[in-house]
Order: C-alpha cells, then structure tokens, then sequence
C-alpha cells in the first residue's frame, strides 16, 4: 500500500528544571559496566483497598546510556490510568521535553495473538540523544486482585539498578501473602509493620547475558505477593492451597463449557465404538480433535482465561490452547475417559508453577489423562505432534491440574539423556578425485524427535536447504531425500541419498577428508574471560553414528585419526575406526551429553569438552596411492 | 530494470476467454476431491480464484469514492496450510478512513461425498485498532480440515482514489485464476503500470454504472500462476511480482475544465514542489540562518561546507523513523525539537545546502520496502534525499541515519533510481546504486609453532561500506559483545589486545588491530602438518547453492577484499606440498579472484584478491557467478602440508 501516514506527537515545553542529581557522572562505574540502561530509582506504592481494588503509584527514574538501552524506558502501563506522565533530562540533567497524559499513545497488544482486547498505554518517544534520563509517574488502578503486581527490581539482562523500592499496604482480612526469592545473592532489604510491607534493593550490576547459564529468574531476586481471597472479572476467588485455587478455577473458568450437541456426542461415540481401552478411546478422540481443528490465538473473556465453550469450537473449528484443551476434554468426557486442564508456563526454557506460593500462573494450557500413578500428556493445539508427546515446549515442569477437588501441581514428563537419541546409519564411498557418494539413514527420538519431527510436511526446496546447512559437506548435492513420521514409535527416520564433488582435499598424491562426514558437533560454546553464572545443560542427549568408508582399490591408509574415548562430568565421546578390509573401513561414534547444572568455574571445562569434540570430529584421515 | 513495462490501456484490446474453471459462491465435489495442486504437486494451498473489482462511487456527501470487492476462493491441502484459512485485512483508520465490511466468508468440506458449507457468522470477524492510523479486520474461517476450500469476499471503501492499491497477481502459493477490474468513469484519466514477468490478458470495453453514463471497464487477467518464492541476495521480493498499478492523471470537473495530474516527470516535479509540505519547507532558512551562518563563517571551500553542513544536520537531528518526501511538523518546528521525519531532515538539508551556495536539490526515493517507482507518479515514492552536484560528480546525502555519509547511503535507500527535482523543474533519473568500491584489507602476520599451534597478529581495514556495516552493526551490539561475535565468525581462536579506532569517526576507515591465538587450525596427522595457508580467514562455504535462480543477485555495493598473510612455518620442518597460485574472473570483469603464493625458506607469502565490481548480477549469470564461487572456495580450502626435516 502506496499510502504514507505520518505521526508525531510532541509534548508542552513550558518550564524547564534542572535536576543535577540525574547527571550521568554520579552513576557509579560497577553500574555502568555491561548497562545499557540504569535504573536510578523506581518505586512502586502498591495499595490494595478492598478485595477489588487496588492502585499502584510509580515513580521511576531510568537513564538510557546507548539505543539498545531504550527499550527498559518501560513507560507502558496496562491498568487503568489515573495519571500518566514523564520528563526527559539530558545527561547532566537539563530538562529537555515533557509529556503530559494526552502525548501517550493507546494501542492493541496483538503481538502474538489474533484477537485481544487487551490495550497498552505507552510513550512514544524518539530520544534526541544518549544518553538521557527519564522521570516517569502513574498511577493505576485495578480491580483483579488475582493479578497483584510482583517486584522484580531486575527485569532485564543489561540493566543495573541505583535503588528500587517497592511497598505494599494491605486490609488484614483479605490473607495478603508473599514470597521472596533469590535473596541470598543480593542484599535486599524488608520492613514489615502492620498491614504494610516493604522491600529495597540498591546497587544491582546489570547482568550479562551468558550462554547456558541459567533463566534470568534464577538468577535475579524477586518477590510474588497474592491474596488468599481476591477476585477476577467480578468474581470472587480462593488461593489459600493449590487445591482450592484449582476448584475456583474449575468452577469460575470451565464449569459449564463443556457441553457439546446430541449429534457431536453420538459422532463420538460411533468413533470410539467397540474400543474399551480408555487410552485407544483418548488416542482416537485426540487424533479427530487434531484433524478437525487448528490454532487460533484469541485472548477474551475473564483477562483472557476462560476458554471458549466446547460447543463453539465443534462449530467453528479453532480455538486457542483453552479452548482447544478443553474441547479435548469435553468429548474425552462423553466416552467416560476423565481428563483434567492442566495449566502451564510454555517455553522452551523450562520454567515451573511455584510450588509453595498459590498465585495466577501459567501462559499455556494441556491436557492430564490420569493412567495409574501417572498422566498422559497431550498438547492439543497442534495438529501434528504424536497422541502423549509433549516436546520441548512443556516438559519437565509443573502444571496445576484443574479438578473440582483434588487438584494441584504435578510434573510433566521428563526426557532423560537416554530418551533422547539420535541414531545415524550409513555409508559413503570415495573416488580418487576426491568425489564422494553415500546414503545415510537418521532416526531421533524424544526431544530430538521434536527438533527433526519440524521437517515433515517441508518442501523439496527447504528440504534441500536444510540438509545444506545440516551436513558440513561443500558442494554437496542431495539425490533423494525422503522423512519418515512414525508418530506411534514416536520416532523420525530420515534417508538421504547424497554426492559431493572434491569432499576430500587430493594436493600431493594424497585424499585427506573428515572421516565423519554426516555428523558433526563442531559448534563450540562462547568464550569468555570471566564465567559469571553458571553452566546449566538444560536436557541431555545421545548420538551413536556408525558409518562404512569404502576407498578406492589401490590407496592405503598413510594415517588415520586416533580413536577417542572422553570421559567428563558434562558427557562422553567415543569413537573407532577399524579397517576391515582393504576398501573398508568402519567408523563408530558416541556422543552423550547429560543434562545438569554446574560451577561457572565448569563452563570451561564444558566448552573445553566441545572443542575436544568439534577437533576430533573434524579429524583427518589420509590415504597414499599404493 | 528489464522487467517493468509500460502498458498503455487506450487501444489494447485484450484476446482472454471468460474461461475460468473454478466460480466463486460454490464449491465442486471435484475441486474438494483435489489432493494437489496442479501447478506445484508441494503446495499447502492454492488460489483457485481472487477477483478484485475496483468501481466509484458517490459518498452521501457527495465525494467521490472507490469502492474495491475482492472475492478470494482457497483450496487447503494439507495442515500446513491452515493457516491461508486466517485473513487479515490493514486498512487505512484515520481522518476519512477507510471502510472494510466482510460480505461472506464460508468453508467447503466433503461430507460423505456430499459438499457441505459452513457460513462464518459475526463471532469470527474481529477489528483491531494497531494504531491512530491503521485498523486490521480479521477472519478465521470455520471446520477447515485437509481438502477444504474456504472462500471470502469483503469490500473497501476509501477516499484515497488518486491511487488504488497495487495488485499483485503473484503469490506464495499456486494462483489457478486472477483477475484485476477497474472501472472508472470517463472524466476520471489513469495511468497504468504493470510490472513482473508475466503478461496479463487485457480486456476494455464501455460500460456504465450509477455513477456515471460513461465508464472504461478495464479487466487484467492471469491463469495458472506458479508460486512465487524468495531467494539469498534479493532486495523486495515485491519487485517481481506481476503487478497493476493505477495512478489518477487527470479529472474533468463539472464545468468542463480539466484537471491534470503528474503523468509526466516535469508536473510531477511541479506538483511535489507545489506542496505545502514539501516545496514551501524547502524555501524557508530564516531558522537556520544564524546557527549556519556562524557553522560555516570563514569556510570557502564547497567541499568543506558541504561536509560541515550535513555533520551539523546529521548530529542535530534524530529521525522518528517515519519514511515520508512530506513534512509534517514542517522544517521549522523539527529543527528547534531536534527531531523530524524523512522529508524533515533531509530538505532541511537541502535548503542548508542552497543557502550556502551549493548546487543543491532534493532527490525523490522509493524505499526497497517501497518497491520500485517506474512510472511518472507523486505516490510512488515514499522516501527523499539530497544531492549536490560537484566538479566530481554528484555526491548523495541522507542525514536520517547516524552512520551514513556522502554517497554511504543506508541500505533501505539504495534501490535502483531516484528522481532528482531541479530548481528548474526537472526531475532528472539518477542512479542510487553505489559506483566506489568497498574495501576490506585483512594483513596477517602470524607463526606456527612445533605444536600447531598458531599465533598472530590481524590488522583490518575497512573503507566505506564495510565501515559503515560495522558501524550499524555495532550500534546494535552489547558491550564486549564485538571481540566474542568475531571469534564465533572466525572459529576457535582466542582473540586479544583488540583495538578499533575510528569507530566513531565517520569519514575516516575503520582500523581494527588484534592478536590471535588458535589451537585447532593445524591438523597434525602422523607428524605431518596439515593447514589451510588462509588460515581462520578461508571462505569455506559456497553462498550459492539453490540449483537454479530467477532473481538478479544483489550485493548493494561493489566491493573488494584484500587479505595478506605472512607465516613463518616451526622450525624442523619443510614443505611437502605448496597450493599453485591461481586466477578466476567472471566475463567483463564483473568478478575477479586471484590467489597468489610463494614459499621462501621458512616462509610461505599468500595474497588473494576477490573483487565484486558490479553491485546487481542479473540471473541468467547465475551459473557462472556461482562456478565462480566454488573455484573460489575449492582453491580457499586447498591445504599446506609440512613434514619433518
């Protein structure tokens, strides 16, 4: 569209101030080290009046040392707004520009989802220089006290902090609770009197972003405050235990969703006839959810936590996680399979409910069929992933079962290091020029099977691109690629036939060339000059490759690599090259990397490993013409 | 730009058959038996049929509207295109905004060998206000499962007649039918452009409508249209797409005078100038006066003020981000907030420019998001720069970005050609396209010691483009994050005493000066020595390796990379095996690599040149550039082999 709109809003000069305490120059160096944005005050007065109401009064004062820093302004607010306002100062705290209420913009949050009626109130501000200071004051207020605010002074990687205060006031009869965490690395300080409670955090270094170190909610400390007796959209609700949360939520959120017609009822039924296992009656009924309906992201109702009826979904066919979850479970209802909503944190950075402090949690939602002493696990807002299986994006944390009683946390299915295999099997064959022509056959499971599971239903084209990219080998040409889903196996098998043109180097007579060539971990980890978390491994894995290298008659081996067997904390890596022949020779690879959490003095150690690993997986081999 | 052609409505009389087999409003056993799409077997999806009709009409106020119809019919084939069920309509929701109203939208299923439809009602259309300005309706189309066909049909109603939105007849999945319809009362005139590699039929006849006794029907037709699909090195993949493009020339009022619009490069010039929000801001200098009187007072060389000019307008200024050749706050009110849109800064910068005497005019742009403006049009561009004209040439300014320079434009700005509008009333063509070399010179001094293990000293420099990519790039880097990114781009080394310098100072190269320490570029098989004589800085992967290419390559730039190496091979040891030297150039000199070695005593001597003269290669040169490539590369990974004395 040809069409341009401008837009631009600019604020009342009137009166211009200085505040010198806001100069750059009295922010001390250790905050200014890895920041791109300090937080020189913030504090937030946190008033809960009644149990539908409570306001939050900000006050916050941010310097923004460089443009990657002007995000963490966070001049947003999602509440009701009383007031709203911000000044800007130069970096030795000469007023340059003020916003009033009428200079913040209103928008939808449609990041991520289709439908919202959600909105954000936020400034909209082009800085005129860095670095610059910003003042910015609200109050808000709110009548869903299940969602009270939480106080996290560090809410971002490269953000330091001068002072952060937070201070709640609260009615004694309402079973105000808190819970604070990660405060043995910092020195947090606590006032509590009479229906009043207060934290303050100074001089927080900003934090460095580390790979494989752990979620920054490890590593920060923060505090949850709740109410035992709050209220949501309207209606009132109880967090004294997981169990009684769960019942509220049951009856508030899906007693009375899940009713479908007379007619999808006798559907169901007629699908599931004959079958008597409750498991092949939920694999049936999981597999028709899966073909009859697709995501759609739409946030409504209750702060977007009611799904939306059964009955809805039969008709139109999409829903959200809510819906599409509680869809599953009415029909697995009408067959007499009993299954619960499950509530959930869904990222592929496993991040758990707090298992001690009953509060409004969770982003995502699955379903719990209850097998003995265990569940059955099934994500239905994808139309592809196997009847149980969950993947990276759910396992190996906890979720709130939603059960009119009895409800509360379990954990989803864990993936061991042995679980997640990947076998590779196969041969190649190399010419005097260097050539090579092989096939290879791939079979992952577990989280490697979520990872691979991704390429079914690719084109030809992103196939061949992948593959590129997957195997280390120039000028390679890909004859025949052909994937596999076995979603009962839950395993994926991938068969390639593939050629390269000069895989091997021939300068001197000689044919030198990778021995492995369809698997290499040669990424290394970065590294750095002072480790400062932690290494966390987050799920392991294991690799066995066994290969055949057929060579051309008339070449002897000059010299091949040695055989490898590491052992460390971290994982193992084996390998084996026999001769078996004059043409053959077989190639055996390991790989096992557990998962664990480890001494950042270990990360070294770690990144030691891969790069043992990444040389001895590009090791050498070389044959002389005989 | 061989492409783009100029259709000329009058007089075309188009050949197509009203032959198309899928109808929209129903959907046939056959067509949801359909397991894949004819024209690619590996699509998710197709479109059976898409017709747009654009028609005016009177609002009750009596303004002049179009009212656009597009009906749109899709077939699913498989999960993966689920998501063409979900539509999403942008639209225009400011002062007289648009008005988007869903008039169907149903799904088709197979049930039972029986067609059985499912209407969308109202629960499954949703607005969204993203902003002041734009509004999204969206559908989510009901009990669609593998084999479905869904279908939609919404209306837009705007008073933004003087351009209709482009069609585009291309798409990521397989079109079976596509037709554009405009039909538009006589006294309005239009100018059509096409664009892409196919060839619409064309059909014109005379109709009529409420509106008006007289109207040219103009109907643009295409059948089984493959999908469109992105490559590496392209700039918009909107440029290639077939496409109709309508711009008003003309309107005769009631009363018989007749209203002429831009059709030719002088009144489109004349138009832009007679904007308020354009050729009045231009003139104005009364509020930059003294601050430039004082900025340039004793300076005569041209050279010289034009330099200082643009580095007081670059520092002063800070850029929205909104792309615009209109002000808005106008020049004035931007200058004193510091803060301004395109068109702000940039003819701020022009009229700096003229006030000091220097040959200076605006220069219209379309952005590569913008695609590319071919015909004589006010609303194709979207984006303005400036020029001045030199002893050497004309030099090009964009004051926006905070790392641009003259003639270092950012890359959103370089997309073929601009229009330069003269004092005189010209709008001149001037190419955008970078002419100077980018350079890159790596100098290595390094020594392997009886271990393999390598130590050296880098010294880089990077002129130009090269610079300024570091610049951008390191504006968007965290602290310390430089030294780690380029020892994850140059493998497992260990990098130390970095230095930069001029990071900062704009016109001047970048140097960047440090030492490195590898342990893992050696492979050491039975007492042999085995390296690459490039060491960590080999290019060891072709870029090129799709089969086949429809697009031109773009690199944006020429440029040229230099790298030399000195290395002192351990003593104890000689060489076996030394790579040859070598030279590789594309035809016309459009390439050029050269590989140069030389051994002597303990030293091995490497030089290599590739040079990229052209900054656009077009596609049938594919094949070539990318054997090109691969001598590159084989060469590149050719090894030294040392043995033991």
């Amino acid at each position: 569209m040809r069409f341009t709109v401008f837009l631009l809003i600019f604020g009342v000069s009137s009166v211009f101030a200085q505040k010198p305490e806001y100069a750059t120059t009295l922010i001390s160096a250790n905050l200014i080290d890895n920041a791109n944005a300090v937080v020189r005050f913030h504090q937030s007065d946190v008033t809960i009046t009644s149990r539908s109401n409570y306001n939050i009064k900000t006050s916050r004062v941010v310097t923004v040392l460089n443009e990657l820093g002007f995000q963490h302004i966070n001049a947003q607010e999602y509440r009701t707004i009383k007031s709203i306002e911000a000044t800007i100062y130069d970096g030795s705290g000469n007023e340059i520009k003020k916003f009033k209420r009428k200079d913040f913009r209103e928008s939808a949050v449609s990041e991520g989802s289709m439908i919202t009626d959600n909105r954000v109130t936020y400034l909209d501000y082009t800085p005129t220089q860095y670095p610059f200071t910003i003042v910015y004051q609200s109050e808000t207020t709110d009548s869903n006290t299940a969602f009270l605010p939480s106080w996290y002074p560090v809410n971002s990687k490269f953000v330091s902090v001068e002072k952060s205060v937070v201070k709640i006031r609260y009615p004694s009869d309402l079973g105000f609770k808190y819970k604070a965490y990660n405060f043995e690395n910092s020195a947090i300080q606590k006032e509590e009197t009479t229906n009043n409670i207060s934290f303050t955090a100074q001089n927080i270094a900003a934090i460095k972003d580390e790979s494989y170190s752990p979620s920054l909610e490890k590593l920060v400390p923060y505090v949850l405050f709740g109410l035992e007796k709050f209220r949501l959209e309207g209606v009132d609700g109880d967090a004294k235990s997981w169990e009684s949360f769960s019942a509220w939520q049951y009856n508030v959120l899906l007693s009375g969703t899940d009713e479908v017609s007379i007619e999808t009822q006798n559907k169901i039924k007629a699908l599931t006839n004959g079958e008597t296992d409750p498991i092949k009656k939920a694999k049936i009924i999981y597999e028709y959810v899966q073909n009859r309906t697709r995501y759609v992201s739409i946030q409504l109702g209750i702060g977007g936590w009611k799904p939306m009826k059964a009955s809805d979904v039969d008709r139109l066919g999409y829903g959200d996680c809510k819906a599409l979850t509680n869809y599953t479970r009415t029909l697995l209802n009408v067959v007499g399979v009993p299954s619960y909503y499950a509530v959930i944190w869904g990222d592929r950075e496993k991040k758990n409910m707090e298992q001690d402090f009953v509060s409004t949690e969770g982003n995502h939602i699955i379903l719990a069929i209850p097998v003995e002493n265990n569940f059955i696990w099934l994500e239905c807002t994808s139309q592809s992933i196997p009847f149980g299986f969950l993947g990276l994006f759910t396992d190996d944390r906890l979720a709130l079962l939603i059960k009119p009683t009895g409800g509360g946390l379990v954990r989803t299915q864990i993936y061991k290091t042995d679980d997640n295999t990947q076998y590779t099997k196969g041969k190649y064959t190399i010419d005097p020029t260097g050539n090579i022509i092989g096939n290879v056959e791939i079979k992952s499971k577990g989280t490697q099977y979520d990872t691979k599971s991704a390429l079914q239903g690719r084109s030809n084209d992103e196939l061949d691109q992948f593959y590129k990219n997957y195997f280390t080998i120039n000028n390679l040409k890909l004859d025949k690629i052909a994937v596999v889903n076995d979603k009962d196996k839950v395993e994926f098998t991938e068969t390639i036939l593939l050629k390269a043109d000069r895989y091997a180097n021939t300068e001197n007579a000689r044919l030198m060339f990778a021995v492995n060539a369809f698997n290499q971990f040669s990424q290394i980890p970065q590294r750095y000059r002072s480790r400062i978390h932690p290494l966390e491994i987050s799920r392991g894995f294991a690799d066995y490759d066994e290969i055949t290298i057929a060579i051309p008659e008339g070449y002897s081996i000059d010299a091949k690599p040695n055989n490898y067997n590491l052992e460390t904390k971290f994982g193992t890596y084996k390998t084996e090259i026999e001769q078996i022949n004059p043409t053959q020779i077989i190639y055996k690879r390991s790989l096992i990397i557990n998962s664990g959490r480890f001494e950042p003095v270990e990360y070294e150690n770690y990144r030691k490993f891969r790069e043992a690993i990444a040389k001895a997986d590009n090791a050498k081999m070389v044959l002389v013409k005989i | 730009m061989k492409n783009i052609y100029i259709l000329f409505v009058v007089g075309f009389i188009g050949l197509y058959a009203d032959a198309q087999e899928y109808k929209f409003g129903k959907a046939t056993v056959q067509e949801l038996q359909q397991k894949f799409s004819p024209i690619d077997s590996t699509a998710d999806a197709a479109i059976l049929y898409k017709r747009e009709v654009v028609k005016f009409i009177l609002s009750s106020d009596n303004y002049w509207k179009t009212i656009t119809e597009t009906e749109v019919k899709i077939k699913i084939y498989n999960k993966n295109g689920y998501h063409h069920a979900n539509f999403e309509k942008y639209y225009y929701d400011g002062p007289n905004k648009d008005e988007v109203v869903f008039l169907a939208a149903s799904t088709y299923n197979l049930v039972n060998g029986e067609v059985v439809k499912t209407d969308l009602k109202k629960e499954g259309q949703f607005t969204i206000q993203k902003n002041k300005y734009t509004g999204i309706k969206r559908i989510a189309l009901p009990n669609v499962t593998e084999g479905s066909i869904v279908e939609y049909k919404y209306t837009t109603e705007s008073y933004r007649f003087e351009s209709i939105d482009t069609y585009y007849f291309e798409e990521e999945i397989p079109v079976e039918w596509s037709q554009f319809v405009v039909k538009v009362p006589i006294i309005f005139g239009y100018n059509v452009t096409a664009g892409g590699s196919l060839m619409p039929e064309i059909k014109s006849e005379v109709g009529k409508s409420k509106v008006a006794d007289s109207e040219k029907w103009t109907f643009f037709t295409l059948t089984k249209i493959k999908p469109i699909k992105a490559e590496s090195y392209i700039s918009n993949l909107n440029n290639y797409k077939t496409l109709i493009n309508l711009e008003l020339s003309k309107y005769v009022k009631y009363d018989g005078t007749v209203i002429k619009y831009a059709s030719d490069w002088p009144s489109v010039a004349k138009s832009i100038f007679n904007l308020d929000s354009f050729g009045k801001q231009l003139n104005k200098s009364s509020y930059f006066k003294s601050d430039i009187d004082a900025l340039l007072a004793g300076v005569s060389s041209p050279e010289e003020k034009a330099n200082l000019i643009f580095n007081f307008v670059q520092s002063r200024m800070n850029w929205t981000g909104y792309a615009s050749y209109q002000c808005y706050e106008g020049v004035e009110k931007a200058y004193a907030n510091k803060i301004g849109n395109v068109a702000e800064i940039n003819l701020m910068l022009t009229a700096m420019f003229r006030y000091a005497k220097l040959n200076a005019d605006p220069v219209l742009v379309s952005t590569v998001d913008n695609g590319i403006a071919v015909f004589p049009s006010r609303t194709g561009f979207n984006y303005v720069i400036a020029a001045i004209s030199t002893e050497n040439g004309q030099i090009l300014y964009d004051a926006t970005s905070k790392f641009s320079q003259p003639n270092i434009l950012p890359k959103h700005v370089i997309n073929w050609t601009g229009r330069r509008l003269t004092k005189n009333g010209t709008a001149e063509e001037i190419s955008l396209m970078p002419k100077m070399i980018s350079k890159n010179f790596n100098s290595i001094v390094a020594k392997l010691d009886q271990n393999g293990v390598l130590n050296g000293n880098v010294k880089v420099q990077s002129t130009d483009y090269f610079a300024h990519n570091l610049r951008e790039a390191n504006a968007q880097r965290a602290k310390e994050k430089h030294i780690e990114d380029l020892e994850k781009k140059l493998g497992n080394v260990e990098i130390n005493d970095y230095v930069i310098a001029n990071l900062n100072d704009l016109p001047k190269p970048i140097s960047e000066n440090y030492n490195l320490t590898s342990n893992s570029t050696v492979d050491i098989i039975n007492g042999k020595m085995y390296f690459n004589p490039l060491l960590v800085f080999a290019t060891s992967y072709n870029p090129f390796t799709d089969n086949e290419r429809k697009y031109p390559i773009n690199y944006r730039y020429p440029f040229q990379t230099r790298s030399v190496v000195n290395l002192d091979i351990p003593a104890g040891y000689a060489i076996e095996f030394i790579p040859q030297s070598k030279v590789v150039a594309m035809p016309d000199n459009v390439a050029k690599y050269s590989y140069n070695i030389v051994a002597k005593d303990n030293q091995i001597q490497l030089s290599v040149i590739f040079e990229m003269n052209k900054s656009v290669i077009p596609a049938d040169e594919y094949e070539t550039l990318k054997r090109f490539y691969n001598e590159m590369v084989t060469k590149e990974n050719e090894k030294i082999i040392l043995h033991k004395i």
